[in-house]
């Protein structure tokens, strides 16, 4: 049990996503279009 | 509530083409959504991964204008990291990874086929979610499943005692998987073991 409790522990950290994360959902939204055709939903990346 | 409403209002502004209001979306659940999938992987690559997956499928949802969880947010996003949580131990099960050592243990790969008391918990967990899923089915379609699936009976057998055709059976038994997928997926459910 003690040992369960202290590998628990180990992972409950308060972290953040790197920035490097951040930029590319950023610039993935800015790529991304969605069209909707004849009820379908139809992606297309601009990068 | 405050949060609610000011995570709709960002939802909002995105939908209207603002990316900035993303940029604030994500700024403001970074911390308690990365926190919550380092808790379940313990490794930061994976966790930015299944961040940067939770985010893409947040997206592609809200362009799509299919977003409809009436301001609970964060549990929608935390129940997708979830689900993405779930796959990533999927995988890793399916395809497992062996650390070098110098002693090559074969015992340590081999496992027996009873399940240990975790998996028999899921597995029962599942059994019950599962049935839950089928009371929601129309009763004809509940009827030929539950006849097929828990009895074993045949088509023909389960034919015989509805009074309904083979056809007709087997054509209840094919919507009655279509709409249990169809419930699963509506509802982000994720049945696994």
């Amino acid at each position: 049990m003690k040992n369960m409790k202290t590998n628990i522990q180990d992972t409950c950290q308060l972290i953040q996503t790197r920035r490097m994360s951040l930029d590319f959902l950023l610039s993935y939204s800015k790529s991304l279009q969605i069209s909707k055709i004849m009820g379908r939903h139809f992606e297309l990346h601009l990068n | 509530m405050e949060q609610q409403l000011e995570d709709s209002l960002l939802i909002q502004r995105y939908i209207s083409g603002d990316e900035r209001a993303l940029e604030g979306l994500i700024a403001k659940h970074n911390q308690r959504l990365s926190s919550f999938i380092y808790s379940k992987v313990g490794n930061r690559s994976i966790t930015e991964d299944i961040f940067q997956d939770t985010f893409i499928k947040v997206i592609k949802t809200l362009r799509r204008g299919t977003y409809n969880e009436e301001g609970k947010f964060l549990p929608w996003i935390m129940r997708i990291a979830h689900n993405l949580i779930i796959d990533h131990f999927r995988k890793s099960n399916r395809m497992p990874m062996f650390q070098g050592a110098d002693s090559y243990n074969i015992f340590a790969m081999m496992g027996d086929d009873k399940l240990d008391p975790e998996r028999q918990n899921i597995k029962d967990q599942i059994d019950l979610d599962l049935g839950m899923l089928i009371e929601e089915l129309p009763s004809d379609q509940r009827e030929v499943l539950v006849m097929r699936m828990y009895k074993d009976m045949s088509f023909k057998e389960i034919s015989e005692n509805t009074g309904v055709s083979i056809n007709t059976a087997l054509g209840r038994m094919r919507y009655a998987l279509i709409n249990l997928r169809k419930i699963i997926e509506e509802n982000d459910i994720v049945l696994t073991n």
